[in-house]
C-alpha cells in the first residue's frame, strides 16, 4: 500500500514519512499540489494521498480537482488543514475524509487504515 | 478653574485609554485564528516525534533516530516559542513598554511571523526586503510592533478581496536623510477620495459590520506621532502604500 502525502511544512512532511514507513505503508512525498501531480502523472502507483489543504505552489483544492478528473474514487483522498476555523468550506466533493491539525497519532492511523484496507 | 479642566482632560485621557484598548482587544481576537493556523502544524510533528521515541524505548531502539527525533523536538518548540512570543506583541497591554532600541529586522519580523498564518490561507505573498535590518530604532516595541501588525491586517484584508493570483504584501524598509522608513505596500487599491479623507478618523472603516474598529489607523498615527515621526500613505505608489516614518536615533543614544 502506498501513501502518497502533500505538506508544505518541511518538518510536518518529514514526520508524516518517517511515521507511516515505520507502520509498514509506502510512502511518496510531496512539498506542493504541483509536485504531488507531478509523482502522480509519472505513472506512481498511490493508493492515498494525504494532502495539506493550504500551500503556495498547487494547493490540496486543486491537486484533489487533478486526481478526481481522472478516477472519482482512487486513489482515496484525505484532506488535512491547519485552519483553526472549522467554517471554512473545503471542497467536499471527492473527498474522502476531512481532518483538522492537530490530528492525534491514532486517530491519523485507523482512518488511514480504514481506507487502505482493500 | 483648572481643577475642572484638569478633570476634563483626564476624562478625554481614560476615553482615548478605552478607545486604544478596544482596539487592541479586536487584533487579539483577529489574530488568534492565525496563531493557531500556526501552532497546529509543528505541534503534529511533534506528536509524531514524540511517538517515534516511546516506541523505540519498547523495542530494540534506533540511536540515531532517537537523535534526530530530539532534534527535531528541540527546533519545533523554538518555533512554537517564536510565534507565541509574537502574539504576546499584540495581546499586551502597553502600560509598561518602555523606550527601546531594537533592530529594524527584528521589529518587522516578528510582526511578519504572526501574521504568516493569516496570508497562507488566503494565498497572500509576501516578501519582507529591508535595505537596512540591523538599524537600530529607539521606539517602544510593542506599540510600534501594533503599528505594523495593523497594517499588515489591513493589507491582508485589502488582498483577500483580490484575484488569488493578485494577492501580495511587500514589507520595505530603509533610510532618507535624517528619517527611517518602513512601508507596507499591498496589491490593493484605494480609489476613493471620500475614503483617502477620512481614513484616519476614529471610527471610519470600510470594512464589513464586525470586522473593523475602525480605530486601526487613527492609534496607529497616534502612536507614530508620539515616537516623533509621521504615518502617511504614499499616494504616488501604483497601489496602496502605508508608511511610518521614524527619527534617526542619536548615535550615543542620548534621546
Amino acid at each position: 500500500v502506498t501513501i502518497l502525502v502533500v505538506e508544505d511544512d518541511q518538518m510536518l512532511r518529514a514526520s508524516l514519512v518517517t511515521l507511516f514507513k515505520r507502520r509498514g505503508y509506502a510512502v511518496q512525498a510531496a512539498a506542493s499540489g504541483n509536485e504531488a501531480i507531478r509523482i502522480l502523472s509519472s505513472n506512481a502507483t498511490i493508493d492515498l494521498i494525504l494532502s495539506d489543504y493550504y500551500m503556495p505552489d498547487g494547493d490540496g483544492g486543486q491537486l484533489l480537482r487533478y486526481v478526481r478528473s481522472i478516477d472519482p474514487k482512487r486513489p482515496r483522498f484525505i484532506m488535512i488543514t491547519g485552519q483553526a476555523d472549522t467554517s471554512v468550506e473545503l471542497p467536499g466533493e471527492g473527498i474522502d475524509e476531512v481532518l483538522y491539525k492537530p490530528v492525534d497519532i491514532a486517530t491519523l492511523m485507523t482512518i488511514v487504515a480504514r481506507y487502505t484496507t482493500p | 478653574m483648572s481643577n475642572a479642566y484638569g478633570r476634563a482632560i483626564s476624562a478625554v485621557d481614560d476615553q482615548r485609554a478605552k478607545l486604544f484598548e478596544a482596539n487592541r482587544l479586536s487584533a487579539i481576537g483577529s489574530m488568534a485564528c492565525s496563531v493557531a493556523h500556526e501552532i497546529n502544524t509543528p505541534l503534529m510533528a511533534m506528536d509524531i516525534q514524540i511517538n517515534t521515541l516511546a516506541t523505540n524505548l519498547e523495542g530494540a531502539g534506533d540511536r540515531a533516530e532517537d537523535a534526530g527525533a530530539i532534534e527535531m523536538l528541540s527546533q519545533l518548540s523554538k518555533r512554537i516559542a517564536t510565534i507565541v512570543r509574537g502574539f504576546k506583541l499584540v495581546s499586551y497591554s502597553s502600560a509598561d513598554d518602555p523606550m527601546t532600541d531594537i533592530t529594524l529586522g527584528k521589529l518587522v519580523e516578528s510582526s511578519v511571523d504572526i501574521l504568516a498564518g493569516r496570508f497562507k490561507p488566503l494565498g497572500v505573498k509576501w516578501t519582507v526586503d529591508l535595505a537596512n535590518p540591523m538599524q537600530l530604532v529607539r521606539c517602544r516595541v510593542v506599540l510600534l510592533s501594533q503599528v505594523i501588525l495593523n497594517a499588515l491586517n489591513n493589507s491582508c484584508d485589502a488582498v483577500a478581496d483580490l484575484d488569488p493570483n493578485d494577492r501580495w504584501v511587500r514589507v520595505a524598509s530603509g533610510v532618507a536623510g535624517d528619517k527611517i522608513w518602513i512601508s507596507v505596500t499591498d496589491s490593493g487599491r484605494i480609489e476613493s477620495d471620500r475614503v483617502k479623507a477620512h481614513m484616519f478618523e476614529p471610527f471610519f472603516t470600510t470594512k464589513p459590520i464586525g470586522k473593523g474598529t475602525g480605530l486601526g489607523l487613527t492609534v496607529s498615527k497616534e502612536t507614530v506621532d508620539q515616537h516623533g515621526g509621521r504615518l502617511y500613505f504614499d499616494w504616488t505608489s501604483p497601489t496602496t502604500k502605508l508608511v511610518i516614518e521614524l527619527p534617526m536615533p542619536a548615535p550615543n543614544g542620548a534621546s
